[in-house]
């Protein structure tokens, strides 16, 4: 069911790409009564499947459809893999998946995760800064979702999850930016601590407790209980235009050492362009100068979409899947830099 | 200046806070920040959920709840039989009747993630609504075709059916 090829918020591009690579929207729902996937017993699970599997299946083109549904144990492996890497799915979505399961909508700006840590997660994903669209289409989804399903729901605390971290609401709205004028401005900390302040959480590209790598940051709501939906979104998306602003200034103030920034820019085009192994932390970093240097005007015939779906493809599940075999560390690195060579290549030929 | 809890390391997390008119200064270092919940969020450092253990695992006295939270231990939820302790050790909830279960236990847990206690997003539609919206639609159309032919004694009948649907379902 996992296509090979990348599609959705990966290559589109949205509103602020200069700095907003994707948005993403989450809602967590639980059914009535039936206890939380972490504490049911595989029989309830059973069940938890069955229902939303009829629900999900209801869904018409309107409310955020068709969606394809599979068992997580029909998906193999690799597959699983390559859905982390999408953003698709979570990492905990790929163990212990013998009840667990998975709907997704074919351009994948739609997922839906059955008996992840809540019976169902609904994920909404789009290119660019775009969080209005993304609660909508969540907003649609639930709402014909939640005429079939039983919710989990109080009306002192709302939407009922496992974690009390996602009470109320049930809502965490994400977005991903890339931040390397601030990076190399030394401004950073300074911004993103002073944003966390405010109530996001600040995470690095593949979300909780992973490093930030190729200067992409996530930073999503905290507080899901006491504000609306849309307090919420509005909360977020003023300190996310903040982030951005300062992101911009950054640039400019980079751009004050024309020559410096050149000789940086060109570098790693030219490691990007050559080398014939890179690790993928190499090529991240790389690939976050090379986009800085496209959006700068300082390398033409190269468009920067072409480093965000970089940054999917050169993972390891994906490389493998493209290779369609596995691969050690040291070959993956051989592959990696040969496959973004051909890229690179490929598209400046187009260009041409 | 020294941390105001351990009073062993500096303090370097200050916070005025203002209450009922009273202003209260808590002037910590990181550790002890961390585990009061004081420093909810750091940028690179602990998750969340992580802070959230930590927060359990203080005594009891200061988290607020006091005695009685500690007097729930035993009680265990009848739906899905989490007690208190799972609860603490586990950070997850097991159902969504451990929600009243531990509803007085969970209220200061809340206002310490959330700064709130209560709910005012979204509410889920109710169910059979769809079709509750197909049929207004059909009778309001109804409507508009007996007022066009004049079959008025009809429209009557239709309108108060309308706002016999209309009162008892939608919620928006």
């Amino acid at each position: 069911m996992v296509r090979r090829h990348v599609r959705g918020w990966i290559v589109g591009d949205g509103p602020e790409a200069d700095v907003v690579l994707g948005t993403r929207v989450r809602l967590a729902r639980n059914i009535k009564d039936i206890p939380f996937p972490g504490v049911a017993t595989p029989e309830q699970l059973r069940e938890v499947v069955a229902q939303c599997r009829q629900a999900i299946e209801s869904l018409d083109r309107a409310s955020g459809g068709p969606l394809t549904f599979s068992r997580m144990s029909e998906i193999a492996p690799l597959e699983r893999e390559l859905l982390v890497e999408r953003h698709l799915i979570s990492p905990m979505h790929t163990q212990d998946v013998r009840e667990k399961a998975l709907a997704l909508r074919d351009d994948e700006s739609v997922s839906l995760m059955v008996n992840e840590e809540d019976h169902l997660r609904l994920q909404t994903l789009f290119p660019g800064f775009q969080l209005e669209q993304a609660l909508d289409l969540a907003d649609r989804i639930d709402d014909r979702l939640s005429e079939s399903l039983e919710y989990a729901f109080s009306e002192r605390v709302g939407y009922l999850t496992a974690w009390p971290t996602n009470v109320g609401t049930g809502l965490r709205a994400s977005v991903m930016l890339h931040l390397p004028a601030l990076a190399l401005t030394g401004m950073l900390q300074h911004v993103l601590s002073a944003v966390a302040r405010f109530g996001v959480a600040v995470r690095g590209l593949y979300g909780e407790g992973t490093e930030s790598v190729g200067n992409i940051f996530q930073i999503s709501n905290q507080v899901s209980l006491g504000r609306s939906e849309d307090e919420i979104l509005k909360h977020l998306s003023n300190l996310a235009r903040e982030v951005i602003a300062q992101e911009r200034a950054a640039r400019q103030r980079l751009a004050a050492d024309r020559a410096a920034l050149e000789d940086r820019v060109w570098r790693s085009y030219g490691v990007l362009r050559y080398s014939r192994a890179i690790t993928s932390q190499e090529a991240m970093q790389r690939l976050s100068d090379v986009r800085l240097g496209i959006d700068l005007g300082i390398i033409k015939g190269l468009d920067h979409r072409i480093s965000k779906e970089l940054l999917v493809l050169i993972r390891p599940a994906h490389l493998q899947s493209f290779m369609g075999r596995e691969l050690s560390p040291a070959e993956r690195d051989v592959h990696r830099a040969a496959l973004i060579r051909e890229r690179i290549r490929l598209q400046e030929a187009a260009q041409a | 200046m020294m941390c105001q809890r351990c009073g062993t390391r500096t303090a370097t997390v200050h916070k005025v806070r203002i209450e009922n008119g009273v202003t209260t200064e808590l002037h910590l270092c990181e550790p002890c920040a961390r585990e009061t919940g004081e420093l909810q969020v750091t940028p690179f450092g602990a998750t969340f959920e992580e802070l959230m253990k930590s927060f359990f695992d203080l005594p009891f006295m200061e988290m607020g709840a006091g005695q009685e939270a500690m007097s729930r231990t035993a009680t265990r939820c009848p739906n899905c039989g989490l007690s208190w302790s799972d609860f603490k050790r586990l950070g997850q909830l097991g159902c969504s009747q451990c929600y009243v279960t531990f509803e007085r236990a969970l209220r200061p847990v809340l206002k310490r993630l959330h700064g709130a206690t209560e709910h005012t997003g979204k509410r889920p539609r109710e169910r059979g609504e769809s079709l509750r919206r197909r049929e207004l639609a059909r009778l309001r159309e109804e409507l508009q075709e007996a007022i066009a032919s004049e079959q008025y004694e009809r429209a009557a009948q239709l309108r108060d059916r309308i706002r016999e649907l209309e009162r008892g379902g939608s919620d928006r």
